[in-house]
């Protein structure tokens, strides 16, 4: 009976796997593709679909009114801040890691990658650019939390609330814990990618959860800007661990087929009668 | 203690139960269902969902089984050890590969006490790390739990990893001791068996004892899982399966044993952590003790908290052992041994009275996780499938039972073991206070808001 119900486990986890591992998704993720119009422009988060933590190739595309690729633009894109993903309901903190952090991980955690530019043309504008005064973007929740940030403060798009991500809603009264803390935000330089209209550039998560991501964007000189939450979800090693699990299970039995090949395991020895006070132990 | 038992009370001589358990369906079509849980578990916490609360792995452990699995024991005794899913596995490599060597004699010695600091560094762990709240550090543990069984399944007899070192097999030990149903051989019966102890060795009807037990001197529950091998086995008839009071295993245990004794009281202060851990005053206190100690590390802090919960119960019983020396006569070490199983009728109430909040107060995040992985979302419908009043309400019923269980189960110790009326009662004296202080303390966390797992 074990044999043939592990031979059926066997053969549901295969097919269970074979279905296709969902992807890990962290809290608060989003099924949808991002996609925010600004000013006419149409702006698409194309990758990554399913972030991790460590370093990902933001891709976005630009459009214009008429839905025509919008080339020679200059795109950033920059951190502003995350909502960790953390286990229990309630127990989410609208947190931006203190940019004096004794923490260099917390410090910055929007290390930006080598091929960032900060203080670029278009990026040192990003402060006082228009609309750049409405303080409410998700989820940063309050007005003081983007006294960190006052690079993107002012962004255009960071009133636009329907980007908050559920659980960043009951998290206000906790946000004023880190009022006057935040993620000093390193613009990232968005490369012009294969496809007309599309940009793309690294940027670096350390952290499980929820981020918003501000990304400006200069046409004709003018510049645009919105916020894009984006889940990232821990990177896990897991065909390492699950391998590794499986290689030292295999040994295992693989050295216990071996040795019973060549030396048969006695049979049982047949107990005598114990008296009534024996153990089965002391029987045996 | 075996007993004769008149046959009327015997379970198995009713036709249905009987049938059953000498059937060759149990407790196969059970370990079918929890193998294919277990398989679907496993597949969630490991490539599903990363939050908890998404995932059906963590909410049908965590939330589902972890609840149950002591009510399990206080009705059916290790009756899952059964159908557990590891056991299932080592029977399965034992059959393939299995060397069968005798059980190294350390694990004999101190496998309980292995089961002990495993039972506490998974508690520890689980804080620390976060393995409950994360669906990867519960795939993890069960990953660990599974190589080990693998590994003691492939080289040794019958299920040495159950018997000797699983941390839950210990908690299961002691918890079915308050078990209502207990299976025994009769010792007459026994006295005229020629089978050369088919029931231990097994014989062509099933296999022998997995846990090594002998029915025929079989005298607790804690060692036996009810599959039924020797039902199947013994030729004679002589085994019995009978109801009995709760508790009542505790009211005389012929050889009390200080590794056994300390497991039930640690317990104690392993579920007063899970509650302070859970409270919503807990980051006020982790605040204070942060301050105290000068460190914001919170694997000190909480190893800290963790020491000083462990500390209260064994402290308390230990001095309370010390005081009963003075009335009984009787070393610190026996009486500790003797009276520290009278707490596990508490613990059971503590740890059934915790988890009820997480079943009754999170039991629908099994269906909605359940709904995601077909790509349905529910939204933000609360996951409680009964109000906060009415949790609590069956949370101080529970204490109270598990207050007056291990009441009576300390006089009853008392009085077994000292039989004069004066010594039983000054004995008593003392315990009785004990475990008035644990129980309040146990009333006195459940009043308080606690946080949820998922």
């Amino acid at each position: 009976m074990p044999r043939r119900i592990l031979t059926l486990l066997s053969l549901l986890a295969f097919a269970l796997l074979a279905v296709g591992p969902q992807p890990a998704r962290a809290q608060g993720s989003t099924d949808h593709t991002p996609v925010i119009v600004v000013d006419g422009y149409t702006l698409t988060l194309t990758s990554p679909a399913e972030a991790t933590t460590g370093s990902a190739t933001v891709s976005v595309t630009l459009r214009d009114a008429h839905q025509q690729p919008v080339v020679g633009a200059i795109v950033s894109a920059a951190l502003l801040a995350y909502l960790p993903a953390t286990g229990g309901h309630g127990a989410a903190h609208a947190t931006m890691p203190p940019a004096d952090s004794a923490d260099p991980a917390l410090a910055t955690p929007a290390a930006h990658s080598g091929d960032s530019h900060a203080g670029m043309a278009g990026m040192d504008g990003m402060a006082g650019m228009p609309g750049m005064d409405a303080a409410t973007s998700a989820p940063a929740p309050t007005t003081d939390s983007m006294a960190g940030m006052p690079e993107m403060a002012g962004m255009p798009g960071m009133d636009d609330t329907t980007a908050v991500p559920p659980a960043a809603a009951h998290d206000h009264s906790t946000a004023s814990a880190i009022e006057g803390h935040g993620l000093a935000p390193i613009p990232v330089l968005l490369h012009a990618g294969d496809a007309p209209g599309s940009y793309q550039g690294t940027l670096s998560f350390d952290q499980p959860g929820t981020w918003t991501v501000g990304v400006v964007f200069t046409i004709d000189g003018q510049e645009h800007g919105t916020t894009i939450d984006l889940a990232v979800a821990q990177s896990r090693p897991r065909g390492l661990v699950l391998g590794g699990f499986a290689a030292i299970n295999a040994l295992a039995i693989l050295t216990a087929a071996v040795l019973r090949h060549r030396k048969p395991a006695k049979p049982a020895k047949p107990a005598k009668p114990a008296p009534a006070a024996a153990t089965a132990e002391e029987q045996i | 203690m075996s007993t004769v038992t008149p046959p009327d009370r015997n379970l198995l001589h009713n036709r249905l139960i009987g049938g059953f358990l000498r059937s060759r369906w149990y407790p196969g079509i059970f370990q079918w269902v929890t193998a294919t849980a277990f398989t679907l578990i496993v597949w969630q916490l490991m490539l599903g969902p990363d939050a908890a609360h998404d995932n059906l792995g963590t909410a049908l452990t965590w939330v589902l089984w972890w609840p149950l699995i002591p009510i399990i024991f206080v009705f059916l005794g290790r009756f899952w050890c059964a159908i557990c899913p590891f056991a299932t596995l080592s029977d399965f490599v034992q059959k393939l590969v299995g060397l069968n060597r005798p059980v190294p004699k350390f694990l004999k010695s101190y496998g309980i006490w292995i089961i002990d600091l495993t039972f506490i560094m998974i508690t520890w762990s689980d804080h620390v790390f976060g393995v409950v709240e994360s669906p990867w550090g519960s795939g993890i543990l069960l990953l660990m739990l599974t190589t080990g069984v693998v590994v003691s399944g492939a080289f040794f007899q019958r299920r040495t990893f159950c018997r000797y070192l699983c941390f839950l097999g210990g908690l299961s030990g002691n918890y079915a001791r308050t078990g209502m149903i207990a299976l025994r051989a009769t010792p007459t019966v026994c006295a005229t068996c020629k089978s050369k102890a088919a029931c231990f060795n097994g014989s062509e009807h099933a296999p022998g004892c997995p846990m090594f037990e002998f029915p025929r001197t079989l005298e607790s529950n804690a060692s036996c899982n009810l599959c039924a091998n020797c039902v199947k086995s013994c030729p004679n008839d002589s085994i019995t399966l009978t109801l009995r009071p709760p508790t009542s295993e505790l009211w005389f245990v012929r050889k009390p044993r200080v590794e056994e004794a300390f497991l039930a009281v640690v317990i104690m202060g392993i579920v007063f952590v899970q509650n302070i851990t859970m409270l919503e005053g807990w980051q006020g206190l982790l605040a204070g003790l942060e301050r105290l100690v000068g460190t914001d590390n919170y694997a000190v802090t909480f190893t800290i908290t963790f020491l000083i919960a462990m500390a209260i119960p064994v402290t308390l019983m230990a001095l309370t052992a010390l005081v009963a020396g003075r009335m009984n006569g009787a070393s610190l070490a026996r009486n500790f041994a003797m009276f520290g199983y009278a707490i596990i009728p508490l613990d059971v109430a503590g740890h059934v009275a915790h988890n009820l909040f997480h079943l009754f107060a999170e039991g629908k995040a099994v269906w909605f996780t359940a709904l995601m992985l077909v790509g349905q979302h529910v939204g933000e419908e609360s996951p409680a499938l009964l109000a906060t009043g009415v949790i609590q309400v069956m949370q101080y019923i529970l204490v109270t039972l598990g207050i007056l269980g291990s009441l009576y189960a300390a006089y009853r110790i008392a009085r077994s073991n000292f039989g004069t009326v004066q010594t039983t009662w000054r004995t008593f004296a003392p315990y009785a206070a004990v475990i008035a202080i644990l129980g309040a303390i146990n009333v006195y966390l459940f009043i308080l808001p606690m946080a949820m797992r998922m």
